[in-house]
């Protein structure tokens, strides 16, 4: 499961799923685990897709709900979700996804 | 061997090699590998004196930190968990460069602090207070840390 050192990080995650219309990675934040190695570089590939789009929101002066930042939110988020995903034996998906970056 | 470190161009064989004993902190360059400056934090009441206050473990009355073995300053202790924390700060500094600041497990570390590992991440860590502490105390502890490590200069993750 995946989990998280505090609960607004699945929150700020969810909200960036939803504007990003990610499908596949609103139903991994539902169920809070991946199946396999495919959902697992969704989700990696969601991260930094998620993290390209909060700079561009904090650039552009949107305010959002969480106060401290999308810098806190996103660095909190890397270690909850390279952290399972290295649990859970997908370590090399993480790595793939991040090197390409 | 670690002075050679300062000077190595790619030292990711250095780092996997000292992987466990290495505490690492991408930080922006003319920042402060352990305090913030107000312009590193978008929403700067979110800091005081520097300090970030939700990665600390805060009395109500924001005076005092308490001991938390989950909360505290981030450090990366794996070549891995270095990669992508220096990928994202990185991507969050607008072009500015970034720097590795790093230092050992040491006996020498203030007392009341402790390097205490993410339970949930592996090549994570914490640097957390085992004693109550009072904001003033902590960031002259910070200090300390921050004047026991040293930078790593040329780092190309």
């Amino acid at each position: 499961m995946i989990t998280f050192q505090f609960e607004e990080e699945l929150q700020y995650a969810k909200y960036y799923a939803d504007k990003l219309e990610n499908n596949e990675a609103k139903a991994i934040l539902t169920k809070l685990n991946v199946s396999n190695a495919t959902e697992a570089t969704i989700l990696a590939q969601f991260f930094w897709d998620m993290v390209k789009a909060s700079i561009k929101d904090e650039n552009s002066g949107l305010k959002l709900e969480w106060d401290d930042g999308a810098e806190f939110w996103n660095e909190k988020l890397l270690q909850s979700f390279s952290g399972y995903l290295e649990r859970t034996g997908y370590e090399q998906q993480w790595e793939d996804v991040t090197d390409s970056i | 061997m670690i002075e050679q470190f300062k000077t190595i161009n790619d030292i990711s064989a250095v780092i996997k090699e000292y992987e466990g004993m290495l505490r690492l902190r991408p930080t922006r360059k003319y920042s402060h590998p352990t305090l913030y400056r107000n312009r590193d934090v978008p929403n700067s009441e979110k800091l005081i004196m520097g300090v970030r206050v939700k990665d600390w473990f805060f009395s109500e009355n924001k005076e005092w930190v308490l001991p938390h073995n989950q909360m505290g300053l981030s450090f990366s202790s794996t070549y891995k968990n270095l990669k992508s924390v220096y990928k994202l700060k990185e991507m969050h500094s607008n072009g500015a460069r970034v720097e590795v600041y790093w230092t050992l497990e040491r006996p020498d570390l203030p007392s009341g602090f402790k390097f205490v590992a993410d339970q949930k991440t592996k090549g994570h860590y914490f640097l957390t207070v085992t004693e109550p502490m009072l904001l003033e105390t902590l960031i002259d502890k910070l200090r300390v840390v921050a004047r026991q490590m040293s930078k790593i200069t040329g780092y190309q993750p």
